[in-house]
């Protein structure tokens, strides 16, 4: 992280509070620079400005583009010189340390993300030279195994919150439903699942228990410690920060592992550290953002293990219905849809936080005997007391619907 | 006009008082009292009689939140309670030296009427004991209850004792729409 950013306070470089977010666009013209001009203008949740120069301004360059190259070459030949952190487009895999590299084709929400993310080091670094120690640490929304009964209950309101809009956008996404026999447009709600985050804990959480072996990842400036006696994950990463990390696709140039025998005696003291299935449950909805794993079978039928503990996970709107209609019996996905007749996003968020966190299993279609769940919907007679029930309790809790 | 209810159940010190505190539109009728026997080891006040919170539903519609007693020697008062129940939520209290016994103990009392709707669990007290896990609760319990939610639960959150409910319901209809 550079000098420059690091002694100030949020307030001092300009992209925080009421001042908006600078964006400075290197080799990016005509069409692509009107696009993420537009892109940022519709942003409701922040302010941005495009500009020439200005230097707390968030560079985005486009090294493809002999402008943008030439930028970044500029900005490489002086590295002792304190600089902001840039974002670096290219259809080339690039390898960055401080920067961000987004490999072409990206997405609109990959641009916002990676601002996001940037933004957050900002004020976390300015947070770190500024602010009393006990102020540092970001209080985790997460469900953590931190058992101190004093601590409880914060935890347990926050974990099960629902999703204020901004969270919404950001674990749910915003798409609307495609035609899902359009295999183009099905394309544009599909992620690969390899370059996320929780995807790439999960593989290793499966050879730390297989090792038994502690297990380091090392993620841009992150770091993970995997547990697998415990079933954890440790950080020293802020909340804010973990949800941009979860939610961008990671250069594997960029990640590095390493097995330990024991965990750093610091992050024993000082770190935070997140149940397995809360947190890899949390960073799969990051990075699903309602989209889809690519390769899944819309017609592979699915059930859930078991309830997840929806008290101790994030929660988003039907959650708990796609829960039930998964737990009754095997479904694919396009049943689901078809069922609840509910947002496709929903459902394919749900999809990819149940399947990172292993509560959904394939059923193999020539032994549906393998489980004895039905697979017809359950009605009752009730269901018009059972809707006010529900609207009173949510009406009551003032939250989404669950 | 309807009147329905929902039956709140589990061994001393689950919560069965709190998680109905927690969802009452009136200040819960409660009939503790000081325990005169073993229970009165394990909390100072124990429900000897039963547990009363309302629900009141727009339109007038009133949801009864009924807590069964505590003690077994009340539990020829169940079956009346809970006729008419729209279902069941068991709170197991995880600190207990024994839980999954009052698992099977209480799925046994309410075995028909079980049958005859649904069940939600909650296991309560995990910042005090984080065994068993949930995992272990669903190894333990009979087949038939496969698709039963169980979830860590904090009866002094409403919120955890509304996703309990909300479980409860979307398990007796699918297709509710919320």
């Amino acid at each position: 992280m550079t000098g420059m950013i690091m002694k100030q306070t949020p307030q001092e470089t300009g992209i925080s509070g009421a001042d908006p977010v600078r964006i400075s666009l290197k080799g990016i013209e005509g069409l692509g620079r009107k696009s993420i001009s537009f892109l940022l203008s519709m942003q409701k949740t922040r302010r941005y400005e495009v500009v020439d120069e200005h230097p707390d301004a968030i560079t985005i360059i486009d090294i493809d583009d002999f402008r943008g190259l030439e930028a970044w070459n500029k900005i490489k030949s002086n590295p002792g010189q304190s600089r902001n952190p840039v974002i670096l487009l290219g259809l080339e895999p690039m390898e960055v340390k401080q920067d961000i590299a987004l490999r072409k084709p990206f997405r609109p929400d990959d641009i916002l993300g990676a601002i996001e993310r940037l933004l957050e080091r900002v004020s976390g670094q300015a947070a770190n030279e500024t602010i009393e120690p006990e102020e540092e640490a970001e209080p985790s929304s997460l469900a953590t195994d931190r058992r101190m009964p004093d601590k409880r209950k914060a935890l347990s309101s926050s974990a099960a919150s629902s999703l204020n809009d901004r969270e919404l956008h950001a674990f749910v996404g915003s798409a609307t439903d495609v035609d899902l026999d359009d295999a183009r447009a099905l394309a544009s709600v599909q992620y690969s699942p390899d370059d996320f985050l929780a995807w790439q804990l999960n593989r290793l959480m499966e050879t730390a228990v297989r090792e038994q072996k502690y297990l380091r990842l090392g993620c841009c400036d992150a770091e993970f410690y995997i547990d697998p006696f415990q079933k954890r994950v440790h950080t020293l990463t802020g909340e804010r920060s973990l949800r941009s990390l979860g939610a961008l696709p990671l250069g594997h140039e960029n990640l590095s592992t390493r097995k330990l025998s024991e965990l750093p005696e610091e992050l024993r003291t000082e770190g935070q550290h997140h149940s397995w299935e809360s947190f890899i449950w949390r960073m799969a909805l990051a990075s699903s953002r309602g989209r889809l794993p690519e390769g899944t079978d819309l017609d592979q039928r699915f059930i859930l293990r078991r309830w997840p503990n929806l008290t101790r996970l994030m929660l988003f709107p039907h959650a708990t219905r796609i829960s039930a209609a998964w737990v009754a019996g095997p479904r694919s996905i396009r049943e689901i849809l078809e069922q609840l007749s509910l947002p496709q996003r929903h459902v394919f968020a749900f999809f990819s936080a149940a399947m990172a966190t292993g509560y959904l299993k394939a059923v193999d279609s020539t032994n549906q005997s393998q489980d004895s769940r039905t697979s017809t919907p359950g009605t009752n007679r009730r269901r018009g007391l059972f809707r006010r029930l529900l609207k009173t309790l949510y009406r009551k809790q003032g939250d989404n619907q669950a | 006009m309807s009147d329905h209810k929902i039956i709140f159940t589990g061994p001393v010190g689950a919560g069965k008082s709190t998680a109905i505190r927690s969802l009452s539109d009136i200040a819960p009728v409660s009939t503790d009292e000081r325990a005169s026997d073993i229970t009165r080891h394990r909390k100072d006040q124990t429900t000897v009689a039963m547990d009363y919170g309302v629900l009141k539903l727009d339109g007038g519609e009133t949801v009864h939140l009924y807590g069964t007693p505590g003690q077994e020697r009340f539990d020829f008062m169940w079956d009346i309670l809970t006729h008419g129940g729209i279902g069941l939520i068991l709170l197991i209290n995880n600190a207990r030296p024994a839980p999954f016994s009052d698992l099977h103990f209480f799925l046994s009392a309410f075995d028909r009427f079980i049958d005859r709707t649904a069940l939600a669990i909650g296991v309560t007290q995990t910042d005090m004991a984080h065994r068993p896990t949930l995992e272990d609760y669903y190894r333990e319990l009979p087949a038939k209850f496969i698709n039963t939610p169980i979830f860590e639960v904090d009866a002094r959150e409403r919120h955890d004792v509304v996703i309990l409910v909300e479980s409860l319901l979307f398990s007796l209809d699918q297709c509710l729409e919320a």
